[in-house]
């Protein structure tokens, strides 16, 4: 199978005119300047502020920088999956552009899939700086997760995460929610998929607003319950 | 140097026609909409297209003929296939016999809008029949032994023509109507004028293979509209988004479409017009007229 570039990197995008720029202004270099084969996919997931029309500058400005809109809101799985699915790399893989993740860290998911010859690497956070309360509610919803689908990952959330474009597609992913993170585990855990992650430095959000409320425990519980019992939603 | 148009009663070819006559000794055919100054060539009939150009020898063809209604042809597959696969084999078999170098008008369908915009490395994949006829018509292009094959999309403007998206939109923001538009097509608005400069200087340089010649700017249809409206100070609130799904469109669309002209502008250093200065230049041309 051809390829159209090594990595095809799906950014969902809701809302984020604040931080987009910049944030992929900033990938786009640290990947040109260590010569990346990439193609950034950026999901337009229904914004109502300007991030369409930020996102299409960019693109014209950057010749691997890709965009795709959707006109209303697919959730967070359903852009990440949108923007994976027109992935033509041979690793598609997704991120946020909320300036959390540097791009270095991004480019050690890249090296680690390629040497280890794994099946799909995503990133554990070790060091976070967003908050005590979004620490204690993350380690809350991973001891959740690792309890009710039995699965022994630290770091259920963390990204990015970076798929073989083959194994992308045999698993069938079609969770439109946060659950898509764990759909992708388990269906991987179940086929025996070579799994790996790569301890990350997680960085306070400078820009743009976390989509994380107070309701959203809630709704990871309700969508978790959803997912245990019913399948991908 | 002699260059022949073929097509140029359409819009792409009355531009390129008009921009390049300061330069160049420009002839111009038309096959179905007679035209003065046009003389008559139909590119499906591979006799006469040899015949006219060993006539006039130009030595650079430049083929903006093609069935271009996408919904047309997707019901007249053959009628498509004829004039834009055949006709253009034609076109390329006349010009290596003369001599002549071909240049291929071609289109953003080539990709299928799945995350754009493309560019000229990028692996077309054309979705409807009008696209995958276009598609076939550039590798017909690429058997030429000098070919350059140019994309474009979108294209508009006032006076060259007024089967355009610019065009139907002032005429119809006059008669004081809700217009729908697709919010979902993203695309690069080209101005005709500008594609007309950019053919100019990629032919002066003597370019060969594949470029993009499009707007600058990467913007949905009804965007454009509402730009078209505020440009010519018509109401913006009478355009009215919709999704293509609802738009009764026959033919698929590349959705995120566009091009990228950064190969263009390195090579020429050709810089296009983003919509609003295309606007503006088309109305300031119209009101001078």
């Amino acid at each position: 199978m051809k390829y159209a570039a090594e990595l095809s990197l799906a950014v969902p995008l809701y809302n984020e005119e604040d931080c987009v720029d910049n944030d992929i202004k900033e990938l786009v270099e640290y990947f040109e300047k260590h010569k990346v084969d990439y193609e950034l996919i950026l999901v337009n997931n229904g914004s109502k502020d300007d991030t369409g029309k930020r996102i299409n500058k960019l693109a014209m400005k950057y010749k691997r920088v890709k965009t795709l809109h959707l006109k209303k809101n697919a959730g967070f799985g359903g852009g990440i999956n949108a923007g994976m699915r027109a992935g033509r790399g041979r690793y598609v893989g997704f991120t946020c552009s909320d300036g959390q993740i540097s791009p270095q860290e991004t480019l050690k998911v890249l090296q680690k899939i390629k040497s280890g010859n794994l099946d799909i690497v995503k990133t554990r956070r070790i060091t976070r700086h967003d908050g005590i309360e979004r620490f204690i509610l993350s380690k809350g919803y991973n001891l959740l997760i690792q309890v009710f689908f039995l699965l022994p990952i630290a770091d259920i959330n963390g990204y990015p995460v970076m798929l073989k474009q083959e194994i992308y597609k045999a698993l069938d992913i079609k969770s439109t929610n946060w659950m898509i993170n764990v759909e992708i585990l388990t269906k991987a855990r179940k086929r025996k998929y070579r799994i790996g992650d790569v301890p990350v430095t997680f960085l306070a959000r400078e820009e743009g607003s976390s989509h994380v409320k107070l309701s959203t425990p809630l709704s990871f519980i309700i969508q978790m319950l959803r997912f245990r019992f019913k399948g991908p939603q | 140097m002699n260059v022949l148009v073929i097509g140029a009663s359409g819009q792409v070819g009355s531009a390129l026609l008009a921009g390049l006559a300061s330069d160049f000794s420009v002839t111009g055919t038309y096959s179905t909409t007679p035209k003065e100054g046009l003389l008559p060539l139909d590119i499906t009939m591979k006799d006469a297209v040899g015949s006219f150009l060993g006539e006039h020898k130009p030595s650079i063809v430049i083929l903006a003929a093609a069935l271009t209604n996408v919904d047309y042809c997707e019901d007249h597959a053959a009628q498509a296939r004829l004039i834009n696969v055949d006709g253009v084999r034609n076109v390329a078999h006349a010009c290596d016999a003369i001599g002549a170098k071909l240049i291929y008008i071609s289109t953003e369908y080539v990709f299928d809008g799945a995350s754009g915009p493309y560019s000229e490395d990028d692996v077309p994949h054309p979705l409807g029949v009008y696209a995958k006829t276009k598609f076939e018509g550039e590798k017909e292009a690429r058997k030429a032994k000098r070919f350059l094959i140019i994309r474009t999309t979108g294209v508009y403007s006032l006076g060259h023509d007024e089967k355009n998206f610019l065009f139907g939109m002032i005429s119809r923001m006059k008669k004081g109507e809700t217009i729908k538009v697709v919010s979902d097509q993203i695309s690069t608005p080209t101005a005709a004028d500008d594609l007309a400069k950019a053919v100019k200087a990629l032919i002066k340089k003597d370019a060969l293979g594949v470029y993009n010649v499009v707007g600058s700017e990467l913007i949905s249809r009804s965007d454009f509209a509402k730009k078209i409206a505020r440009a010519f100070g018509f109401d913006e609130k009478k355009i009215v988004p919709i999704k293509t799904k609802d738009a009764g469109q026959k033919a698929p669309r590349p959705l995120n479409g566009g091009l990228l002209i950064g190969k263009l502008r390195k090579d020429t250093g050709v810089v296009m017009m983003n919509v609003e200065d295309g606007l503006r230049f088309y109305k300031h041309r119209h009101i001078n007229r």
